[in-house]
């Protein structure tokens, strides 16, 4: 199944969509915010045959993974007329300018530079700046400002090169100056162990950092030059549901994970329950990681890590030119130098060439997790995903198991 | 930032006798005072969080490709190209190596020196992108 497309034609440096809003940055400093929702009613309001797929695809891309459905997919018929609109739905060309879509406000980018990568969690956008980590309040009424025009310094370290957030939590990225946290709510987590550099920053790890991840509550954190590992942590429960503490377990290096795996050799990543490993271009290899053998069994490693399969298809990897890599439902998605591979988890492959400035997936927010959005030289491209839904969630070698909440 | 009419400029060692903690230029001497100059000619400087003055330069070679520069430490691992030089002042003085930004975060040029060299035609925003990150690229 092909996915759907929408692109939009730009010099855009940055993107992010947040509870029906597309924020968009351009090279020239300004940041476009769109209303999302009228954008894609514009789309189908001419054919409303596509209706379904549309909205699933752009709008709601929860809506089909839900339990009560599987007598409806059960119907040959059923599923096969909602393949069929999927398929029309792909093949239809979607071009916007800036000029005829539905904005909602203009202004100048908060951050007054280019960010280097940005997160919006809780209303907030938290962006990695040669300034620091700073933050600007977003999704606000305001119509001239939907994001203030003034930002909050959290952190003046200007070496974060990548941002990911979840659970009152935001993981920074530093490079050659390792990996740190910050803890949006304190109160709850970690014990002095981690060494606190600024007010809720704390520093996990001294080794390189290219980017991490969360893996529930623990922590994946990914090196081309150090190799990978994994920060194990678990919430030990409190008197309540507010109470519980989030606790260190320990770490685990990719020859933990990985067992015939040498230092230094091969790229890894992971996301939730799914982490990845390329060696010598092939096969990649898939381990399954269980958070909660954690918190039940610890000291039984067999459990926390199981071997959940290879790929042996033909198409080799070159990790040594791999530039990133991620997770989403839909699929897991390696860059190289040449452009995007989406390795979906039906077993179909997806490849997007060209200058690819930027590309993100959402995999934490319900509504978009089977996006994928991919910044070109002049345009962006809008994807969506939607193979994923007739798929058995638990035996995918490709993509992570639906989540639950948002942000 | 530096305000020198006449900076000093003066080629360090370290960086042209193989030591293996330390880059080294593949570029002669001449060249590396003449890219020096050109890096602040266009004052592709910027004052870092201790105000200290710090300069990163490129080039292009004739076949408009960007110029390589030099070769990653070897104590690293895998030797790199380099293609990013990084100028250093201390006391008046500067001197200049070839920048490692995969390895060393300290030496990625800032998001105001990037854009210049996107506007200036010498990268893409792709690369520019790629080098903040500190991820591979084609530069």
């Amino acid at each position: 199944m092909q996915p759907l497309k929408i692109t939009i034609y730009g010099n855009f440096w940055d993107v992010q969509i947040y509870k029906g809003r597309l924020y968009l940055w351009d090279m020239n400093g300004d940041l476009y915010i769109y209303n999302w929702e009228e954008l894609i009613e514009n789309i189908y309001s001419n054919d409303k045959f596509l209706k379904l797929p549309i909205v699933c695809g752009f709008l709601r891309g929860d809506y089909l993974y839900n339990n009560n459905f599987n007598l409806i997919y059960g119907d040959v018929e059923i599923k096969n007329s909602i393949l069929h609109k999927f398929k029309k739905a792909s093949s239809k060309e979607n071009f916007f300018n800036l000029e005829n879509m539905p904005l909602r406000a203009k202004q100048e980018n908060p951050f007054r530079e280019l960010q280097t990568d940005s997160e919006i969690y809780y209303n907030n956008i938290y962006a990695a700046t040669q300034k620091g980590l700073l933050l600007a309040r977003a999704h606000r009424s305001s119509k001239k400002y939907p994001v203030t025009s003034r930002f909050e310094k959290i952190w003046d370290c200007p070496n974060i090169q990548s941002v990911r957030a979840n659970s009152k939590r935001l993981l920074l990225s530093g490079g050659s100056e390792g990996l740190f946290e910050f803890l949006i709510d304190r109160e709850n987590f970690y014990p002095s162990m981690f060494k606190v550099v600024d007010n809720k920053i704390i520093q996990l790890d001294k080794r390189h950092s290219l980017f991490s991840t969360y893996a529930f509550s623990s922590i994946y954190n990914t090196s081309d030059i150090d190799g990978s590992f994994l920060i194990a942590n678990y919430w030990e429960s409190g008197d309540d549901s507010y109470s519980r503490k989030l606790k260190f377990y320990k770490v685990y290096n990719e020859s933990d994970i990985f067992p015939d795996v040498n230092r230094n050799k091969g790229f890894s990543w992971a996301e939730n329950e799914k982490i990845y490993y390329i060696k010598n271009g092939y096969p990649i290899k898939v381990i399954g990681f269980t958070q909660g053998s954690i918190n039940n069994t610890i000291g039984n490693n067999k459990k926390i890590f199981e071997i959940f399969g290879d790929d042996k298809s033909s198409n080799k990897i070159n990790e040594e030119e791999i530039v990133s890599a991620g997770v989403a439902q839909f699929g897991t998605l390696i860059e190289d130098l040449n452009g995007l591979t989406v390795l979906q988890s039906n077993g179909e492959k997806y490849r997007i060439t060209g200058d690819i400035t930027r590309w993100r997936v959402y995999p934490r927010a319900k509504q978009y997790t089977n996006h994928l959005h991919v910044i070109l030289d002049d345009r962006i491209e809008i994807y969506s995903f939607n193979h994923d839904y007739f798929l058995e969630q638990t035996t995918k070698i490709y993509g992570i198991k639906p989540v639950k909440s948002g942000n | 930032m530096n305000n020198q009419t006449n900076p000093k400029y003066r080629s360090n060692h370290n960086h042209r006798n193989n030591n293996p903690k330390k880059s080294q230029w593949t570029l002669n001497k001449n060249d590396e005072i003449i890219l020096f100059k050109k890096t602040y000619g266009y004052q592709w400087i910027y004052s870092n969080n201790k105000n200290k003055p710090i300069g990163f330069g490129i080039e292009k070679n004739n076949n408009n490709q960007i110029k390589l520069l030099g070769h990653s430490a070897k104590m690293y691992g895998q030797i790199r190209e380099l293609k990013i030089a990084k100028f250093v002042e201390n006391q008046n003085n500067w001197h200049g190596y070839p920048a490692d930004y995969h390895t060393h975060k300290a030496d990625t040029p800032p998001e105001e020196i990037l854009k210049k060299w996107v506007f200036g035609g010498f990268i893409d925003k792709k690369i520019m992108c790629k080098i903040l990150k500190g991820q591979k690229c084609n530069l």
